[in-house]
Order: C-alpha cells, then sequence, then structure tokens
C-alpha cells in the first residue's frame, strides 16, 4: 500500500547538511499495525509527516497504491490527503472554539458529507465512544484522555484507510493509555491500517509490525 | 461549512474582549465616518438629476478679462445673447431665459393682503418650462407665460397666497410684485407642481420674461446691452441630440466674435453643464464646493484606512494564536482557500457587527455637525441607499482588511505551525515589516491632521485679535428695502438717533466690513500726469466715520455733499503722498466727476483678512442708501437695545421682516468656512489618533506579553522595573519619532497651502510641530507604559516555572 525507496530528510546550515532521515526504504500493506519506536529525535514524527503527505521536503521516492505522490499535484494530493489519511497527536490538538461534537463534525465537513449523514457518523462515534452526553462540552472541559478520544473519533470520522498517530498516548496516565490502545486494536481489526510513533514498548505490543529506528535510519524491522 | 466558520467567528469574538473591543471601536467609527461623508457627498451629486435629457441642458456663462491675468468666470450673462442664440446657433432647441429678483415683495391687491419678502420670484420665457419640466396643475404651458404680466405660480406659493383655493380657481388673478421701486402686476396664468426631488430651482413665481424686454425697463432690468453683465441674468439651453458641449462652446466663440467685433479684447461664453451648477452659482447660496467635497472623501478614506490598518496590524500579530487552529485544519483537510474563506467571514462578521454600530456614531455625528451639513439635508443611515453603501462598505472592507491576515495564516505549514514554530528564523519577515510600517502610517497620518488643525486654529485665534481700524464692539445694523423711499430711511434714522441709548446712525450702501465690494477707477494728478487708481468705493454718509469709530488722520468728515470724498491711508500712498494734510482739497477724478478730498481716515479692514486694504475712497450718494447702522452706548442692555430697534424699524417699515444684527456677526461670517474646516479636521484628527491609539493598545498589549518571558529572565538577571519599561518602550519612540518625521513635511505643505490665503497671517509655528510629536508621543508611552508596567510587575518566578 505504501512504499517508501530511499528517503532522505535534511536541513541544509551553512558548512554542511544535517540529516534527519537517510536512506529509509519502507514497505507497508494494507492491514498492518505498525509502530515506529526511538528516542526522541530520531525522525519518527518527520517520517509519519512525509506518509501523511504533510512534508514535501524531502527526497526520494514515494509510492501511494501504485501511484507516485512525488509527481503529483497539489490537488491530487490535497484529495488523497483528504480520503485515506487520519490524524492523531500527542497534544491531542482539537479546536478550542468548537465543542466535541463540532470538533468531530470538521473533518466532514471538509468532505462535503452531507448533513443527515454527518448526524448519523457523529452519532455512531459519539455512541462508540461512550461521549453522548458530552457532545456540548468545549476540549477544555474533558480530560486528557476523553479529549484524545475525541481526537480518534475526529480522525476516523471521515472513514481513512490510514491511521496515523503521532505519540498518541504521550500526554496520558497510563490507564487511559490502555484505553486508547484498545481503540486502536479494535479498529485495526476491523481493516484499518495505523502507524504510530511512540516510546512506550507496551504501546508496540498492541501492533504487528515494530521498526526501530535510530539516527534517521530503521535499525530492525520486526513482525509480531 | 460556512456554519461553521460562523460559529468560531462568534466564539473568537466573545472570548478575546480587547481584540474585539478595538475592532469594533476602530471599524465603526471609520465607517460611521464614511457613512455620513457618502451620504453628503450623494446629497450634494443628487441635484437636479431628473431633468429630461438633462445632460443636454447648459447654462451660459461668461469669461471676461478684467484685468490681464485676471479672468473671472460667471453664470451672468448679458440681455442681448439670450435674445439671439437660437437664431444664430442652429443646433439650440430651446432656450430658457431666466432673471432672478432678490428680496421682491408680494402683494395680492385683490385682497389688500401683503404676503412678504421673497428670493424666490424670477422672470422666465416659456422656453424655461421646455427645458426643465413641470406637472402642470393649471393653464396651458405653451401660453401661460406668453403675454407681457402674465405670471406661473408654484403649488407652494398657491398655498401661501390664496390658502383654501384650488390651482384653477386663481387662474386670472392678479399678484403685485414689487422688486424695489419696480411694481410688476401680472394676472396667473398657470400653476405648476413643485419638484419634489433636489433642485437648485427654487423659485415659485414666474414672470413672463416679456414684461421686461421693453424699452421702458431698460435702464432698470439692463438687458439692452451687450456689455451689461448682472448675475440676475441667467441663459438655459437645450441643445439638439447630437450636439456636444464642444458644439456649443464653439459656436459661443464665434457669436461672441461677431458681435464684440470691434474690440480686441471681449468676454467669452461658454456652456456650463447643468450637472456643475450646483458647484458654481445657484440660486440661494447652498453651493458646496468640489474641493471641499474632495477634501472630505479624502478624509473619509484616510480615517477607514487607518482602521482597516489596525485591523490587519492586530489580526497579523494574533495569527500566531491561530496558527494551532490552522494547523489542525490543514491535517483534517483543508485547503488554503478554505482557510482564507474562513478567516475573510470572521473578519466579515465582524464588520457587520460595527457596521450596525457605526449607524449609532453616524447619528451622533450627524447631531454634532448640524451646522456643518446643507439645510435641507434629512438622510437617513437606513434609507436603502445608506444600506446600500454599507453593504457594499462591507464587502469592500472586509476584503481589505481581511486578505493579507487570512493569506499569512493560510501559508503556515502544519507540522510547524502545530509545534509553534512560526518566527522566521533569520533575515527579513514581511509581517514584521509591514507590522511595524503599517503603525508608522497611522500615526504619520493622525501627527499630520493634528498639526493641520493646531496652524488652523492659532491662524484663527490670530485673525480674531487683530485690530480691525474699526470698532466691532455694540454696532448694528439692518437691511432697508433697495430702492426705497429716502426720505422713510431718514426719518427712520432720525427717530432711531432720538433714542438716548444710541450714539449714532448712518445710512450707508455697505457695512464697515463686508463680502460686498464695489472697485472702480480713480484719475490723480501726479507729477502732473495723469494716473489710474484701481479703488475701493464705499457709498456712505458723513455719519458713516464716527459710528464705526474709524480714526480721522487729517481733514474733516464729508459734509453729506455729492462731490466731497473722504480717501483713507493706502489712497495716500498710491497717490505717492505723506503728510494727510497735504492732500487736503486735492481734487481727483472719478465717475468722470471732479471730486475734492476733504478727509483722510486711518486703514481699515473693509473686506476678510484675507485680503489686502486697498486704496479707498469714500463717496455720498443717498439714493442707493439700503442700511443703517447704529452704535449703542457702552451702558446699554443690547437685547433690549436691538428690540427697541427693531420696533422703530416696523413703525416705518411695517413689512420688513429683518431685524438688527451685530456687525461682530458679519466678521465671524468671513471666517465660517474656515471655522468649519477647522471642525472637521479638528475631528478628523480626534479620531485619527484615537484609532491610531487603540491599534497601538491592542498590538502593544499582544506583543508585550509576548515578551513575558525574556522579561522575566532579565528580572531574574536584576533588571530594574524602570529598565524594563524602558526597554519595552524603546521600539514604540522609534516608531512616533519615524512617523512625526514622515509627517512633517506634509502637515507643513498643506497647512501653509491655507495660510497663503490670507493676506494677514501668523508665521509658520515650527515650534508647534516637535509640541505636537512630543504630545503625541507621551500619550502613545503611557499607553504602552500601561501594559510593560504590568509585565514588568509580573512574578518572574511565576512565569518561569511553567515554561
Amino acid at each position: 500500500m505504501i512504499q517508501l525507496t530511499n528517503i532522505d530528510k535534511f536541513i541544509e546550515s551553512r558548512f554542511q547538511r544535517v540529516f534527519i532521515l537517510k536512506g529509509i526504504d519502507l514497505t507497508i500493506g494494507q492491514g498492518e499495525f505498525l509502530t515506529l519506536m526511538g528516542p526522541s529525535g530520531v525522525g519518527k514524527s518527520t517520517l509519519l509527516n512525509i506518509i501523511g503527505l504533510l512534508d514535501e521536503d524531502y527526497e526520494g521516492q514515494y509510492i501511494f497504491e501504485d501511484k507516485s505522490v512525488n509527481g503529483m499535484k497539489e490537488k491530487q494530493k490535497s484529495s488523497l490527503h483528504k480520503s485515506e489519511f487520519g490524524y492523531i497527536f500527542q497534544a491531542y490538538h482539537l479546536i478550542d472554539e468548537l465543542t466535541v461534537y463540532e470538533n468531530i463534525e470538521t473533518p466532514l465537513l471538509y468532505r462535503n458529507v452531507s448533513s443527515s449523514e454527518r448526524k448519523s457518523i457523529i452519532a455512531d462515534l459519539l455512541d462508540r465512544f461512550n461521549m453522548v452526553a458530552k457532545k456540548d462540552l468545549f476540549p477544555e472541559q474533558l480530560s486528557g484522555g476523553q479529549q484524545q478520544l475525541v481526537g480518534i473519533a475526529r480522525a476516523i470520522a471521515g472513514k481513512p484507510r490510514v491511521l496515523l498517530a503521532d505519540e498518541p498516548t504521550g500526554n496520558l496516565h497510563s490507564a487511559q493509555a490502555k484505553e486508547i490502545m484498545e481503540v486502536f486494536k479494535e479498529l485495526n481489526r476491523e481493516g484499518t491500517t495505523i502507524i504510530q510513533a511512540t516510546h512506550s514498548r507496551e504501546n508496540a505490543d498492541y501492533g504487528t509490525r515494530l521498526i526501530e529506528m535510530l539516527d534517521g535510519k530503521i535499525d530492525r524491522d520486526i513482525t509480531i | 461549512m460556512l456554519k461553521n466558520y460562523l460559529i468560531i467567528a462568534i466564539r473568537n469574538i466573545k472570548r478575546n474582549k480587547l481584540r474585539t473591543l478595538v475592532h469594533l471601536l476602530g471599524l465603526s467609527l471609520g465607517i460611521a465616518i464614511c457613512l455620513v461623508i457618502f451620504t453628503v457627498v450623494w446629497h450634494a451629486y443628487s441635484f437636479d438629476k431628473f431633468h429630461a435629457d438633462s445632460e443636454r441642458i447648459f447654462r451660459i456663462n461668461t469669461i471676461e478679462e478684467w484685468e490681464p491675468g485676471n479672468i473671472f468666470q460667471t453664470s451672468a450673462t448679458n440681455g442681448p445673447l439670450g435674445e439671439v442664440i437660437d437664431e444664430e446657433l442652429s443646433f439650440i432647441e430651446n432656450k430658457g431665459r431666466l432673471y432672478t429678483l432678490y428680496e421682491t415683495m408680494v402683494v395680492i391687491p385683490e385682497q389688500n393682503k401683503v404676503i412678504g419678502r421673497s428670493n424666490r420670484v424670477a422672470f422666465s420665457n416659456p422656453g424655461f418650462f421646455e427645458i426643465f419640466q413641470r406637472n402642470w396643475l393649471a393653464g396651458n404651458p405653451q401660453t401661460a407665460l406668453q403675454e407681457p404680466n402674465s405670471a406661473v405660480i408654484s403649488e407652494a406659493s398657491l398655498k401661501k397666497y390664496f390658502p383654501g383655493l384650488e390651482a384653477n380657481d386663481v387662474l386670472g388673478k392678479e399678484i403685485l410684485w414689487i422688486d424695489a421701486s419696480d411694481s410688476i402686476y401680472a394676472q396667473v396664468k398657470g400653476v405648476v407642481a413643485d419638484y419634489i426631488e433636489n433642485t437648485d430651482f427654487i423659485f415659485t413665481d414666474f414672470i413672463s420674461f416679456s414684461t421686461i424686454a421693453k424699452k421702458e425697463k431698460e435702464d432698470w432690468y439692463g438687458l439692452h446691452s451687450w456689455t451689461n453683465l448682472n448675475t440676475s441674468s441667467q441663459l438655459f439651453v437645450k441643445v439638439t441630440e447630437n450636439s456636444s458641449k464642444a458644439n456649443l462652446d464653439e459656436g459661443l466663440a464665434v457669436l461672441a466674435k461677431k458681435y464684440f467685433s470691434e474690440q480686441d479684447s471681449h468676454p467669452d461664453f461658454i456652456g456650463e453643464p447643468l450637472e456643475e451648477i450646483h458647484f458654481s452659482e445657484n440660486y440661494d447660496d447652498t453651493t458646496i464646493s468640489k474641493t471641499l467635497l474632495n477634501g472630505l472623501i479624502y478624509i473619509g478614506i484616510i480615517i477607514l484606512l487607518l482602521a482597516c490598518l489596525n485591523f490587519i496590524n492586530l489580526e497579523t500579530a494574533l495569527a500566531i494564536n491561530k496558527a494551532k487552529e490552522v494547523g489542525i485544519r490543514k491535517t483534517l483537510g483543508s485547503n488554503r482557500g478554505q482557510l482564507i474563506f474562513q478567516f475573510l467571514s470572521e473578519t466579515f462578521v465582524l464588520v457587520i457587527f460595527a457596521s450596525m454600530v457605526s449607524v449609532f456614531i453616524a447619528d451622533l455625528i450627524k447631531t454634532y455637525f448640524t451646522d456643518y451639513l446643507p439645510v435641507n439635508f434629512e438622510a437617513s443611515f437606513l434609507s436603502p441607499l445608506s444600506l446600500v453603501f454599507l453593504a457594499s462598505n462591507a464587502i469592500v472592507l472586509t476584503l481589505v482588511s481581511g486578505l493579507y491576515p487570512g493569506f499569512i495564516l493560510a501559508n503556515y505549514q502544519p507540522q510547524r505551525a502545530l509545534k509553534g514554530e512560526l518566527h522566521h528564523e533569520h533575515g527579513f519577515s514581511l509581517g514584521v515589516f509591514l507590522r511595524k510600517n503599517l503603525a508608522v502610517l497611522q500615526f504619520t497620518a493622525s501627527i499630520t491632521f493634528i498639526i493641520m488643525v493646531m496652524v488652523l486654529t492659532s491662524q484663527l485665534k490670530y485673525i480674531s485679535s487683530q485690530p480691525l481700524g474699526f470698532e466691532k464692539e455694540a454696532v448694528m445694523y439692518t437691511n432697508l428695502p433697495f430702492m426705497g423711499e429716502r426720505s422713510q430711511r431718514e426719518l427712520l434714522a432720525d427717530r432711531i438717533r432720538n433714542e438716548s441709548f444710541v450714539e449714532g446712525v448712518s445710512l450707508s450702501n455697505n457695512l464697515v466690513s463686508s463680502n460686498a465690494i464695489w472697485t472702480s477707477d480713480a484719475y490723480v494728478m501726479m507729477d502732473s500726469v495723469e494716473q489710474q487708481l484701481n479703488v475701493h468705493v464705499m457709498n456712505v454718509d458723513s455719519a458713516f466715520v464716527s459710528v464705526n469709530g474709524i480714526q480721522m488722520l487729517a481733514g474733516r468728515k464729508g459734509h453729506n455733499v455729492g462731490n466731497e470724498i473722504v480717501v483713507n491711508r493706502n489712497f495716500l500712498q498710491a497717490m505717492g503722498a505723506t503728510d494727510p494734510q497735504e492732500v487736503i482739497g486735492q481734487t481727483i477724478n472719478f465717475r468722470a466727476e471732479q471730486n475734492t478730498i476733504v478727509g483722510v481716515v486711518e486703514n481699515f479692514n473693509a473686506r476678510n483678512l484675507k485680503e489686502k486694504i486697498m486704496p479707498m475712497v469714500l463717496i455720498y450718494q443717498p439714493d442707493y442708501y439700503y442700511l443703517l447702522t447704529a452704535r449703542i452706548t457702552s451702558k446699554q442692555n443690547l437685547s433690549y437695545a436691538k428690540q427697541r430697534l427693531e420696533s422703530l424699524v416696523e413703525e416705518v417699515f411695517p413689512y420688513e421682516a429683518s431685524g438688527f444684527n451685530f456687525i461682530d456677526e458679519v466678521l465671524k461670517g468671513f471666517y465660517e468656512e474656515d471655522r468649519k474646516i477647522q471642525g472637521v479636521l479638528g475631528f478628523a484628527a480626534g479620531v485619527a489618533i484615537l484609532i491610531s491609539i487603540l491599534g497601538l493598545f491592542g498590538l502593544s498589549s499582544f506583543t508585550i506579553a509576548q515578551r513575558t518571558k525574556e522579561v522575566s529572565i532579565r528580572k531574574v538577571l536584576g533588571a530594574g522595573t524602570l529598565q524594563i519599561i524602558a526597554l519595552v518602550s524603546k521600539q514604540y519612540v522609534w516608531l512616533v519619532l519615524m512617523s512625526f518625521a514622515l509627517a512633517a513635511y506634509p502637515a507643513y505643505y498643506l497647512s501653509n497651502m491655507w495660510l497663503q490665503e490670507y493676506a494677514y497671517r501668523i508665521d509658520m509655528p515650527y515650534l508647534l510641530y516637535p509640541a505636537v510629536g512630543i504630545g503625541v508621543l507621551v500619550l502613545a508611552l503611557l499607553v504602552v507604559g500601561f501594559h510593560s508596567l504590568g509585565v514588568a510587575k509580573t512574578n518572574p518566578a511565576k512565569v518561569l516555572k511553567s515554561e
């Protein structure tokens, strides 16, 4: 599904190039639950951003579903981004000015989903995550775990095939983290491809494949 | 989608109160001012737009060159041109002749009823009604004004003169109009409806032109001579469909050449488009100059721009707070266009709120500036026209102020925006550059306005404190009928003189100081050569000098004898004499008569102080006197005196309504226009500085809050409160200094241009400039200091702990 060949990412400074990613070759199949692990600054987030089409400033080949992303026009990329990817952040990144309901609704608005369909999708998601009673609250009125659940609900509202999660449990305590990972596992079982970046070994255990990174390179590729 | 945007917009507006306040106040003030200016300008341009084929209607103007280089254009035309124009020029479809009258007494002889004086009476020919069509309530449009001594009145006059009668009932009734010494009896042959739309054609009574185009009326109306010019005599033409102003002007040039063939320099005629009349000369002195209107438009645009700059400035600065939201939206699939649109919709919501507030502010401005607005100006700021203006203004304003911040926001890269990495690391940043310069621009405009107002104020103050050469306190005057009975005038003067509180009474043809001027040529023997002198002539009686407190230098007052004249000091100078005594008894040739100088008076300002005092000659021609000036003793209660004098006038002239006025007020009237400019500019300056300070308040609150961490670290390292304030305020000092440097020249240029209009003027008050600069600086520092003090006082431990 996703095929990366020889991906380099570097920052040009006056005397030398500082590589963040160097020579990444990675193929990810549909339905995988892949974990990127490694210490801070190793390039996990950067790789996620490249996969999620949020960072275009890199060198190398990226093929998504047999189509080269490198050659795509802005419009195609944007529609690919909209239809295939969902994002989950460590800091949740909900829009503070919108309620839970409206936050989940936002990606659907960008996908031009009709009003009645939106209502049913959001109702299902709220129901699934037991948040029906909280739909009119603002993010600041929720606990971290609840905020992240909203984040997940928002990410999967558009029914993406790939879910990208950058340290999804980094700001949560262990019980909440466990809950979130269970949700991921269930989503994966339903067929969503999940790529997460994490420090935590426990989280990695939920996945099907573990990529350990070191100094911008893939160190080990283990199938669990 | 739009709903989502609007929700966010409204929540943002509610959440960030300071931002909302700054935007709402600034924008609504700007919009309100523009709304008022828009309605004023619209009103000014709305006159006489409704006449059929109005683009083909012209008023003929005369251009004369009095002296080489002194060209003068007037709406007056001589009588003969009106006679021949349609015979000479084939493309004239119709000609409308108009002869306006001033203060005509209207009497209904049948009922022995005196209506009073009116400025709405004119002679006109039938063609006038064909060019300016009316709705006829009675009478035949073609024939009503054919015969001499026929008249057409409007519905307003019908109700006033014959209350209760229908239009058809008054046909054939007789009305008497008394124009000074000419009494005109005419029969009503038609009644027309009044115009409902805005018009400069204010006349309600029309007497057939043929009434005065007669030999025996020649002397009085002066319509027989090609060289006689009188603004009462006006000529309108309507040209045929395929003709233009160029054709008309060409034809008129040929005509002028033909009829003035024997002279080498002669007047020229030119067609003035109908739409220009409201801006040049109209019939009730309500013209408004296009320069003034343009000035107003510029002021409006500048103020609105200032408000926009505020918005752009603050929003670009606040963009960082929104970066996170932008980042999230981008990862959720929003594209740049949608983000810009979202920001624009938020701007639009604010602008709409501001527009609503502006309607109230506009109303306040209107109340405050009532004196400045046209008399018949009744604008509602909720009329469809105003709403259209507000709506289109809102759209333009949204684009002008929202696009740039919107672009800035939409250009954030999502992964960096989410991490808060927004500062450009090095080099040139357009955002910062712009933010600084926009504020500089605002302050430049404010400082320019303030300096101009201060210069204006000092000049007007100077003017009112200048000695004028006569006494203006406790001197009153009244208008008597022009060309009325001389004996009646003198009877009244005697009665007034007998009042114990009256020190002196003078009858004259002009006030001691007024806007009217009569100039003529006098011929003086100098070194045995006859020299021509252009002199200012005043036609006054002998009491004039003492009643007005003018100082005599030599000789005596006149003796109310025809060929005795009194001259002023400048006249001596023009003659080349130094000692006032030596000219006494000399004769000068004036109006083809020999006149003897019997006295010399000190110079006095008989015109406003924009003009120098000319050589002056005081003559005695009592037939034309119509002004009565009285000096009241200083002990007398003036309002009582005024009442008493008015009752005396009423005894002698029972039908005259004009009361007594003070000379003081006439003098003030000279500078009415300038005082209005001062008022408008003062208001503009106030608003400009208010908006700028408001912007600075919002901007500094934000930028200073951003420096909290830096300030805390500095405090930990030992910086004192004062040092911190100095540190934070330093950049604002530069900002104001730069604005001052930029403002100095335009302020100098504009106020100097205005000062040049005055013959008596102050030296440019250069000291005022830095004073204004310092004033604005202090104000800015107060505002900034308010925020920086807050930051300087925060406990560094708290700030640094949370970092």
